[in-house]
């Protein structure tokens, strides 16, 4: 009996304890705290998105559409579904009122599946076959916006994503933005066709700025750039003709705003456009200028020079090996300029080979630097570049610590470049402006690569999507750049927000340290190996016709001398070649040691030292116990 | 909670006074330090972050905390010291909590001493330190949370081993609910509000929402409800057994 009650009492202890538990649970689900610890509050809202949402003006409705009925549903997603729904009740509790947000779950076959496919929710299938719906949709007055599908690997993406829709509406009715290029930027001419249809080759970019702005395309032979544009994107001009060096001048002088990318040698130009470079016994012609333009903006920059950085250099493949590349250069956050409202916040860009921009001496126009490079720049000839292998062509470098620009904002009130008026081929149109009437601002970067899908974005198919993760603030620097040129500058606090990779600096340094202390002695053995070939050459040619097969003793011996040192100096320069690396594996070895060894022997020295004083007072005391 | 301090020392100081604990923090180093140097990749990772170092931890754990924790009841209930502790005018909700604290500190200073990790992130470069912060804050949790069911499973037996198998075979369980092969698994067998909540209720899942480095009361709440299953189990074990 008594066994009885003891087991029921248990059993109901048990069973009151486990609702008590659940109870607590839901409660706790209900009601939040959260303390963001990351530096940079990567999962709060931030006071940029604050301020957008304080200046709605009007109701917005967000529909959040998530299949969570579904059963095989990947624990990730689920999560991240339960984050996407607190942000949005936060993006409510910030907009008093303006905003209100609903849940749905669009089961099979259903009214709300019908509407997540009108809205343009993208169903993705699950291994099993069941349709998963997960997106947002903007009912912004008798306007909608879709966010076709969240990604969970964009978590650190969403609030911007969620503003960015938010603002989207209302800003593309006032930027019009137009992109020239003699690239894919904006789609081909004659588009690829895949098995489905023409491939889209546009860029990344431009999908990103069309989320922003209304996007045209301007043709690169233009005539006119249209009035009605507001800020004009020229990415690798090459050799336009005078009719549209003209427009683009006019464009500037009217208080258009420009944005200018150009490049003294784009591989991006050679992969995309390989049939039309390979003409036989000529140079491909890569690289692009818009010459006398520049010069009216007081921006100095030459075509035929590639820059490079030593201590900026990013590890590339070069035909199978991994190497430090100095003319892929990874800038962070102490080259891009703090006070510019465009690279204020940007924390890391990829330039892939690009050239410089510099202030024409005595110009009374204000020239702002927006990226820079560091004391270990040097130069190269684009032209050699070309054909001259990576490796080689690292070593080649020089720094030799000037101070050298990527990117520029210049501010002046600029004359045109075309001073004797409208050049032959122009006819009719506007009246001939010689001088702008105010103060405009040109912003220019020398590069255009950085811009290519390769070198600023990562993509990740899932299902029929293609999702698109920014890899760097590349693209960021555009549409920034956009943003502060079009007057809106309020995404920015938030666009550069994100969980930004964060490289062993330590291990950067050691090998640009080595870099240093091997490359004289390297160059030196190779010197010598050039050295003891030549006079191997020169001997072999001395022989005269009538001994041509026969050498003498003496020469045999001294070409086998040579051949001898040859070998040794070859071998010495493998040697310094493996102490490149041996350093940083020597570091990475000594930190798994210091590691492995530093607290566990501490710990048992603590051990052992704690045993032997008792065992000691153990005998004592044992002793004590005989007397 | 007068008989607290004393229990709690004598339980906590007992730890350093065999020669277990100290092997027990060695391994518990070199395996932490081999997973996040050698399965991990964090020299070869180029980034400094000790994200190598908390993935492994759940599974470090699962074999770690049960050792630790086998020995609290099932010692003394095979040297029959149970019966001696009963007759002191403890309480049996002392007792319980004095053990699992001593427990979880000597838990925590393991995980402390894992220390000369976050020294060579921050040597190499600069990680985010709130990041890694959060990750410490919820494997301790999760460390508690794993320590109390190992007190229930070694208040079940005598013999120390099984009680360290079942505590292990228990928070497998527990970390696996929250995998996504094994919840895939279950789908094909249970609807889907059970699979929430079951995923819901496991280890990994919490842990990892706290290691991004964002502390939600939510994941506290559950860390502390797991805590508190486990004691009360063992509670009610331990009075179970006083009355037979």
């Amino acid at each position: 009996m008594n066994r009885f009650k003891q087991f029921t009492s248990t059993a109901s202890g048990v069973v009151v304890l486990i609702l008590a538990i659940v109870s607590l649970n839901f409660i706790a689900s209900k009601i939040n705290f959260r303390f963001d610890l990351t530096q940079d509050k990567v999962f709060s809202l931030s006071d940029g998105t604050r301020s957008l949402i304080g200046k709605l003006d009007r109701d917005v409705t967000i529909k959040l559409f998530f299949s969570r009925s579904l059963k095989e549903l990947p624990v990730p997603v689920k999560t991240y579904a339960t984050r996407v729904e607190e942000i949005l009740q936060e993006y409510k509790a910030a907009s008093k009122g303006r905003i209100s947000i609903e849940v749905i779950d669009p089961k099979p076959d259903t009214d709300d599946e019908e509407w997540a496919q009108k809205y343009g929710i993208t169903g993705v299938r699950l291994p099993k076959g069941d349709q998963m719906f997960f997106g947002l949709v903007f009912l912004i007055g008798t306007q909608e916006m879709a966010i076709p599908y969240l990604d969970p690997r964009r978590e650190e993406f969403l609030e911007y994503d969620i503003a960015e829709a938010l603002m989207s509406k209302v800003k593309k009715d006032s930027v019009a933005v137009g992109v020239m290029s003699s690239l894919t930027v904006i789609g081909s001419p004659s588009p690829v066709m895949g098995p489905q249809g023409p491939i889209d080759e546009t860029w990344a970019v431009v999908n990103d700025l069309r989320r922003n702005f209304q996007v045209s395309k301007v043709e690169a032979d233009a005539k006119e750039i249209p009035s009605s544009l507001k800020v004009l994107i020229v990415l690798h001009p090459k050799e336009l003709p005078e009719p549209t060096l003209y427009a683009i001048d006019q464009f500037v002088m009217n208080g258009g705003k420009l944005i200018v990318g150009v490049d003294p040698m784009s591989r991006t130009d050679l992969q995309l456009n390989a049939n039309a470079q390979k003409v036989p016994g000529q140079t491909p012609k890569i690289g692009s200028d818009l010459e006398k333009l520049l010069a009216a903006w007081d921006v100095e920059y030459d075509k035929n020079v590639l820059v490079g950085d030593q201590s900026l250099a990013t590890q590339i493949n070069a035909g199978g090996q991994m190497i430090r590349y100095p003319f892929f250069m990874t800038i962070n956050e102490s080259l891009l300029s703090r006070q510019s409202v465009i690279t204020g916040k940007l924390k890391s860009m990829l330039i892939a080979e690009g050239g410089t921009v510099s202030h024409k001496a005595g110009a009374t126009s204000k020239f702002e630097p927006l990226i820079q490079l560091s004391k270990d720049s040097g130069t190269a000839s684009a032209a050699s570049a070309l054909y001259t292998n990576p490796i080689d062509l690292s070593r080649s470098l020089k720094p030799d610590g000037k101070d050298r620009y990527l990117a520029a904002a210049v501010t002046g009130r600029f004359k045109s470049a075309f001073s004797a008026g409208a050049p032959s081929g122009v006819f009719g149109g506007a009246k001939h402006k010689p001088e702008a009437d105010a103060d405009n601002t040109v912003v220019v970067i020398a590069d255009v690569d950085l811009f290519y899908d390769q070198n600023a974005v990562d993509k990740f198919r899932f299902g029929p999507q293609i999702m698109i993760r920014p890899r760097n603030d590349n693209l960021n620097f555009l549409v920034n750049a956009v943003d502060y040129l079009g007057g809106s500058e309020d995404l920015i606090a938030i666009r550069s927000k994100g969980r930004i990779a964060r490289p062993f600096t330590r291990v950067a340094e050691i090998q640009k340290e080595a870099q240093k202390r091997w490359q004289a002695e390297e160059e030196a053995l190779t010197q010598q190996i050039n050295d003891l070939q030549r006079k191997l050459n020169e001997m072999q040619a001395q022989r005269t016709d009538g001994n041509r097969f026969a050498l003498n003793a003496q020469q045999q011996a001294e070409i086998s001398k040579f051949r001898e040192d040859e070998r040794r100096v070859k071998k010495q320069r493998r040697e310094v070649r493996k102490n490149l690396r041996d350093d940083i594996e020597q570091l990475g070895r000594r930190l798994i040691a210091v590691n492995m060894l530093f607290v566990p022997i501490a710990a048992t020295g603590l051990g052992v030292s704690v045993f032997y004083r008792r065992s000691r007072r153990y005998h004592l005391t044992k002793k004590g116990d005989r007397k | 909670m007068e008989n607290f301090v004393p229990l709690f020392r004598r339980e906590f100081l007992g730890y350093f006074r065999s020669p277990v604990a100290y092997v027990f923090i060695v391994i518990f180093l070199l395996a932490s330090v081999g997973c996040t140097f050698f399965l991990g990749g964090l020299f070869e990772s180029d980034q400094a972050s000790l994200d190598p170092f908390f993935n492994y931890l759940p599974w470090l754990f699962l074999v770690f905390v049960p050792a630790v924790g086998m020995r609290l009841w099932a010692e003394e209930r095979r040297s029959g010291t149970i019966e001696i502790l009963f007759t002191l005018p403890v309480t049996m909700t002392e007792a319980v909590l004095s053990k699992f604290l001593a427990g979880w500190a000597f838990l925590a200073v393991a995980l402390f001493l894992t220390f000369p990790l976050w020294l060579t992130v921050n040597y190499l470069g600069n990680p985010d330190n709130g990041v890694i912060f959060a990750g410490y804050v919820g494997s301790l949790l999760m460390a508690g949370a794993y320590l109390s069911v190992s007190c229930f499973t070694s208040s079940l037996s005598k013999n120390q081993v099984i009680s360290f198998v079942l505590g292990v075979v228990i928070c497998f369980v527990l970390v696996l609910l929250g995998w996504g092969v094994f919840t895939d698994l279950m789908a094909s067998i249970f609807p889907a509000w059970l699979i929430d909540v079951v995923a819901d209720a496991g280890f990994i899942t919490h842990f990892q929402s706290i290691s991004r480095g964002l502390l939600d009361s939510r994941d506290i709440i559950y860390f502390i409800s797991a805590i508190t299953v486990g004691l009360a189990l063992n509670t009610m074990t331990l009075n179970a057994r006083k009355a037979s």
